[in-house]
């Protein structure tokens, strides 16, 4: 073997099955390759040679072929059923061409006529070494392929799951989980809500969307919807909406936003930035609750839709094209939204998504819209006929809430874990005189009870999320909130009123504390969703087993919204 | 709601897991079990359809800081969804009874 260089080397690595019956040529034949290969395992017959094959990591066999009991080739034909690639030499006086076609067809790699000389030993064995080797190649640039696509995907997962992150930093909402309260001109309270929905096809997506409060009853809502699809749209997307808040900040800290202006400064800012074929589609509002006015500007987007307080339907129409890199002046129109009791902003993945081959959302959009109560309720109707939509979906359901219960009962309770339960065993009783039951009242209850305790410990009782974390961990949570309840006369209202809206009747629970206001932005934070965090779960079981959760800007007051027939139930 | 021992190390509850009451009742019952010298409880939920934060909290202090094995069988698909979404089915050993 020293002619063949380092072949000789690597034969050392291997181990090698030697099957032969004849107890001299085993034993003449198996000394030589003991000076060759790291390892010979002798057998006897074929049925041996089969048990040791499987016993032992084999690199290569040897096998003579005439042999009592199994031939050679009956061998190689069961060590072929589970193995397909181990070299393989058949050892034979003489070959006719059926043995000879079907050795090859069950891989024979080389034939060593007999009597075995030496020369054709070494020969054989080095091209099925050479053999060997070029398998542990192959399989080796196999490994490495499997461990580098392993490797990237981790990584573009990663990279993804970041990306996102990034995304969700980016985009602003200054009134998640909250209400806008405002008196109306007769010192009529009102109460508005702006849910946004937000379900992007792809992590990087070509939606993106804001909500920014910028002042009392002003808001400034935007959507905007790159063309094109993946990475390219998603960054003109992202782009708009970073350097969108960009100007929001910068405007609310001199405290001068402009409507005007500001479409002014982002379609410049914009235009710079795309492509010659690229185009940004948008719309932007600028709500003005108190005045009840809307100014909008929307760049070829579907209309806005509004719902009247006596149910008709008004659609506003795009004002503006798309934008491009070669666009003209915007134009923003004013809207008289006083007789709006609802309103709907979307991209078109709500209206254009394919109910079926023939048909598309929008045909049953507007009468879902003026149907559906609440966001909840508007996406659930979309998911029951649209299934897995095409493209991404964003829509902002902004609604004013009614404050004209048929039903109304207020409890104001002391800071007390006791009165606490006493006020829920109450509503339990309650509800089935007003017909809530079954999954319903159990939703509601468990919602309560959330609610309840985070007025009681995280507003009158002032414990912050990082200090129940710590308590909980100490096993000394309700020791401690049973210490510091003794400490404090705060008081909890609590109202629970019954609504009617579009012939269903919601129980609406208002409970109020005297702390310092909860932090919603703390569930926005991703480590909100960290299964070791023992806490600030609460809002997010609530958020799934009622319609609506919507705290006051200060954060001490909470309404808790929930149909009293029906399971409008997210799963 | 109502717990049962339904095994040497296993509780059942049945109804419904929404109040601060239910809260302090399956706590008892589990660290009832731990305090017997039990290191891993098992809890079977045959009608809940949600569970309390204050549930979720108490459990998963057993589980990082008494170092205490949590498996739970769930029935209601709403429950087993709640807990996917926060991210409590590996945490809890969450499998869903049949």
């Amino acid at each position: 073997m020293e002619q063949f260089g380092n072949l000789y080397d690597i034969a050392k690595s291997l181990t090698v099955l030697f099957i032969e019956d004849e107890i001299l040529t085993r034993l003449t034949v198996g000394k030589k390759l003991n000076s060759i290969f790291k390892q010979v395992v002798s057998a006897e017959n074929g049925i041996d040679g089969i048990e040791k094959f499987r016993q032992h990591n084999v690199d290569l066999v040897i096998t003579d072929n005439i042999m009592p009991g199994m031939s050679g080739l009956e061998v190689i034909r069961e060590i072929r059923k589970t193995d397909l690639s181990t070299p393989v030499i058949l050892v034979t006086a003489f070959i006719d061409n059926d043995i000879l076609i079907d050795s090859i067809n069950h891989g024979v790699t080389q034939f060593i006529a007999k009597p075995v000389t030496e020369g054709n030993l070494l020969k054989a064995i080095e091209i099925a070494v050479q053999r060997v080797v070029f398998g542990n190649l192959v399989q080796k640039a196999r490994d490495q392929e499997l461990e580098l696509l392993r490797y990237r995907e981790k990584y573009h997962s990663r990279q993804q799951e970041w990306a996102f992150r990034k995304e969700l930093n980016i985009i602003k909402n200054d009134l998640f989980l909250r209400k806008i309260d405002l008196t109306g001109d007769n010192g009529e309270s009102q109460e508005w809500v702006v849910d946004a929905h937000y379900k992007p096809l792809d992590i990087m997506s070509g939606d993106s969307y804001s909500v920014r409060e910028l002042g009392e009853g002003k808001i400034l809502l935007f959507l905007i919807d790159a063309m094109g699809k993946g990475l390219s749209a998603s960054v003109t997307s992202i782009l708009s909406t970073s350097f969108a808040n960009y100007l929001v900040d910068k405007e609310k800290e001199r405290n001068s936003f402009e409507f005007t202006q500001f479409i002014e400064d982002y379609t410049t800012f914009i235009r710079k930035e795309i492509l010659d074929e690229e185009i940004v589609c948008a719309t932007f509002t600028y709500i003005n609750l108190e005045d009840k006015q809307m100014d909008a500007a929307i760049f070829s987007m579907p209309s806005i839709i509004g719902l009247t307080y006596d149910n008709q339907i008004i659609r506003i129409k795009s004002n503006n094209l798309p934008i491009m890199k070669s666009g003209k002046a915007n134009r923003i129109d004013r809207h008289d939204i006083s007789m709006l009791k609802k309103i709907l902003l979307h991209t078109d993945g709500l209206n254009e998504s394919f109910k079926d081959s023939n048909s598309i959302y929008q045909e049953d959009l507007e009468t879902d819209f003026k149907g559906s109560s609440f966001a909840t309720e508007l996406s659930d109707r979309f998911s029951a006929k649209i299934g897995k939509p095409d493209d991404d979906v964003t829509f902002f359901f902004i609604k004013r809430l009614d404050c004209h219960p048929k039903w109304v009962k207020t409890f104001v309770i002391n800071t007390n874990l006791e009165e606490i339960k006493a006020l829920g065993s109450k509503f339990e009783n309650i509800l089935p005189s007003l017909g809530m039951s079954g999954d319903s009242s159990v939703m509601f209850i468990s919602s309560s009870t959330e609610m309840l305790m985070n007025a009681y410990e995280h507003g009158n009782l002032d414990v912050d999320l990082n200090l129940k974390n710590k308590l909980i961990k100490n096993g000394a949570y309700e020791e401690y909130l049973l210490t510091k309840e003794k400490e404090t006369d705060k008081k909890i209202s609590v109202t629970l009123s019954l609504h009617e809206e579009n012939g269903k009747e919601f129980l609406v629970l208002t409970i109020a504390d005297e702390g310092p206001g909860f932090e919603m932005s703390i569930l926005k934070e991703p480590g909100s969703t960290d299964s070791r965090q023992l806490n600030t779960r609460g809002i997010k079981i609530t958020q799934r087993l009622a319609d609506g959760i919507y705290y006051n800007k200060k954060g001490n007051e909470t309404k808790l919204i929930k149909e009293i027939t029906g399971g409008n139930y997210e799963n | 709601m109502k717990i049962k021992a339904t095994g040497a190390s296993e509780i059942t509850v049945t109804g419904h897991i929404k109040s601060i009451e239910d809260y302090q009742e399956i706590k008892f019952a589990v660290r009832n079990l731990i305090d017997k010298g039990k290191d891993a409880v098992s809890i079977k939920i045959p009608d809940s359809l949600s569970m309390t934060s204050s549930v979720i909290g108490f459990l998963l202090k057993l589980i990082f800081v008494d170092k205490v094995k949590i498996s739970m069988c769930v029935k209601d698909e709403r429950l087993f969804s709640l807990l996917d979404v926060l991210n409590l089915i590996t945490v809890f050993n969450v499998t869903k009874m049949t």
